[in-house]
């Protein structure tokens, strides 16, 4: 079932195109990754669909058919913003209350949801602080809590990582992760790649408000390269023949770099066995070996010529 | 349901913004007392002379100086006059010459009384000349009287009223103290600056983001907007209650015998402040602009609404017309009519004032609120 789905959308500020005709499906249990540098219209393209902002064309229909604006499409959606969007002299507790009594749920209910929330992210035991005493990290768990407590279908997290520890990076990761086990849509906005390598089930990249591929991750992958490259670390490489290497089955190159030697193979045939022969046949003690797989920089800056952070 | 969730959100604030509290409680009172102190001799309407010491002898016998005794030597007390029977006349004189008294009233047996003052400014032997001179006069029309009707001499000299005269003034209503106009008066200049409670209300929401944070829940634009205002009044109306309290029952300010009507003006001066301060937000986008053309509205309506100094008798015709171009000026006016002189004229008049200014202001924001892309 389609969550949400957007066509043709397109947003101008003045003579600036934001966002311009995108086109983007968002399934029923996805984690919906939106990969791009920051300024690329991930955040106006979450604002659009929140209806925080206009669009100038193109439509957006939220959980099936509900308009992005009605009443009952809000009540399933919650927005975890890019700024930590909450009350400084509320306590925690109260923040959570507040925003989710804005949903419609009271009394004993809205108790247990704000309690569950708070558990959810691990705030259970700062209930009653203020933020104003919480680290960055805690701020962005409170954040967090205050757009799930009314339990949406769909969960909207623009960057919601950012300028925290990775300790708490991690937990809102597997956050993510336990949210969507439960049931959950999630739509994740971020520049960072590994993020999204870590949970995405689907990816759009985005670059100049345009869309520029989908997919999931090995979809994704397998666009920017027909090979497999693995590194072989060796104590001494003068000692590699690098012809011996060649005669082996599927391998197109092979770089010998001090002691690092870079193997090139057709991405269909599966050597890797007859690689390691190699150097236990001719007694070469290997130090390391890693299968150097692209990751989804790689396939920025394949189809931007630019890095994600740049 | 969302409205009262945002109400009772904005009323926590209210009571844990220091800034505010102090603003908003500790100020106005400090203002009055300071003010009250200050200016409280613009306000004073009597004049304190002391105790006149008056020294006094009686020779004669009878019905004439036991009245004397009685009727104003016993009375003595009421009037703050201090009288000391005194033995040796020429020994009183240079008392009276040494200033350590201030006159002396000696009744002869011959009934006629004689009065002797330390010099012709002495103020409390003139006040003392004064009373009797009354007591005397009063005394010969009595005397008058039983010449014609000697049957009712006893029952005029038997009467106990003591009222010699009675006081009548243009200025006979009873008059605020300095207290008393500046518990009003600076009541009135805070809550104008409650203006700010609504302006920062908008702009702190949308700065921190969690107005965007509200709007994409199922909270119409307008519960947001009704909600924050309604918030502001509820909490600036806890914060000048608790100062109206203070100033009754600690600082003992008048607040008449209708403090209903007093309050309700009050009240609709804080729906107007607040609404300036929520319009200001929408209209300026720039917090700072916002807050400089409010810091530069509320002086002057304050000064001209008399909140700094009393301008009922300042300046021109013109400038008093021109104070009624304040709204503040309508609710302090208002308010001393119906505390000082039961006068309640203009009462619908302020209220109307200000609930005019807060649905322009409010209709203002919501048209704005309205257009912006949110």
């Amino acid at each position: 079932m389609d969550i949400v789905k957007i066509i043709g959308l397109t947003k101008k500020f003045g003579d600036f195109t934001a966002v311009e005709n995108i086109d983007l499906t968002i399934k029923e249990g996805e984690i919906y990754g939106l990969l791009g540098p920051n300024g690329a219209g991930k955040s106006t393209i979450i604002n659009m669909i929140c209806g925080l902002i206009t669009t100038t064309k193109g439509s957006i229909e939220i959980l099936v058919d509900n308009k992005k604006n009605s009443n009952s499409a809000k009540r399933n959606i919650g927005v975890v913003p890019q700024d930590i969007a909450v009350y400084e002299d509320l306590t925690c507790y109260e923040n959570v209350k507040f925003f989710a009594s804005l949903y419609g749920i009271k009394g004993k209910e809205l108790n247990k949801k704000v309690i569950e929330a708070l558990e959810f992210v691990g705030l259970e035991g700062n209930a009653k602080s203020f933020p104003a005493s919480f680290s960055g990290g805690m701020k962005r768990r409170l954040n967090i809590a205050c757009a799930i407590a009314h339990t949406p279908k769909l969960l909207i997290m623009d960057e919601p990582t950012v300028g925290i520890d990775p300790q708490s990076r991690n937990h809102i990761l597997e956050s993510v992760v336990k949210l969507n086990k439960l049931g959950c849509t999630i739509i994740y906005t971020t520049h960072y790649m590994e993020e999204i390598e870590a949970i995405s089930t689907m990816i759009s990249i985005i670059d100049h408000g345009k869309v520029i591929v989908s997919g999931t991750k090995e979809e994704l992958k397998a666009i920017v390269t027909d090979k497999n490259t693995v590194e072989v670390t060796v104590i001494d490489g003068k000692v590699i023949k690098e012809e011996q290497l060649k005669e082996i089955k599927g391998v197109t190159d092979v770089f010998v770099n001090e002691n690092k030697i870079k193997i090139d193979s057709l991405k269909e045939i599966n050597n890797l066995d007859k690689i390691i022969l190699y150097f236990t046949d001719n007694s070469i003690p290997i130090r390391n070996i890693e299968n150097k797989v692209p990751d989804l920089e790689t396939v920025f800056l394949t189809l931007t010529g630019r890095k994600l952070r740049d | 349901m969302n409205i009262i969730s945002i109400i009772i959100k904005e009323v926590k604030h209210s009571f844990r913004d220091r800034k505010s509290m102090v603003m908003m409680i500790l100020f106005p009172i400090a203002l009055i007392v300071v003010l009250s102190a200050a200016f409280s001799s613009i306000f004073t309407s009597s004049i304190d002379i002391g105790t006149p010491k008056v020294l006094y002898n009686i020779e004669g016998e009878g019905t004439t100086s036991e009245n004397f005794k009685n009727a104003f030597i016993d009375k003595g007390k009421e009037f703050k006059i201090k009288f000391t029977k005194m033995n040796d006349i020429d020994d009183s004189k240079k008392k009276l010459i040494s200033k350590e008294y201030d006159a002396i009233i000696e009744m002869k047996s011959n009934n006629k009384i004689e009065f002797y003052k330390s010099g012709q400014e002495d103020l409390k032997a003139g006040v003392v000349e004064s009373i009797l001179s009354t007591y005397v006069q009063e005394f010969n029309v009595i005397m008058d009287i039983s010449k014609v009707n000697p049957s009712i001499i006893n029952s005029l000299l038997g009467d106990k009223k003591t009222n010699y005269s009675t006081i009548t003034s243009l200025n006979k209503a009873v008059q605020p103290s300095s207290l008393d106009y500046y518990t009003i008066a600076e009541i009135a200049l805070i809550i104008m600056y409650a203006g700010m409670t609504g302006l920062f209300g908008i702009a702190s929401e949308k700065n921190s983001r969690t107005r965007d944070r509200i709007l994409i829940s199922p909270v119409k634009k307008y519960e947001f907007l009704i909600g924050k205002t309604i918030g502001g009044v509820i909490g600036t109306i806890l914060q000048i209650a608790i100062v109206i309290l203070f100033s009754k029952y600690v600082l003992h300010a008048n607040w008449g015998n209708d403090i209903f009507t007093v309050l309700i003006i009050f009240i609709s001066q804080i729906i107007m402040a607040i609404s300036i301060g929520v319009g200001l937000g929408f209209i300026f986008k720039n917090e700072n602009v916002a807050n400089g053309v409010l810091n530069f509205m509320i002086p002057v309506m304050v000064f001209l609404g008399g909140s700094y100094m009393s301008v009922d008798t300042f300046g021109s015709k013109t400038f008093q017309a021109i104070t009624y171009l304040s709204p503040v000026r309508w609710v302090n006016r208002s308010i001393f009519d119906v505390i000082y002189n039961n006068n309640y004229s203009k009462v619908p008049y302020a209220i109307m004032i200000n609930i005019i200014i807060a649905v322009v202001f409010l209709a203002i924001s919501s048209l704005l609120f309205r257009k912006e892309n949110v």
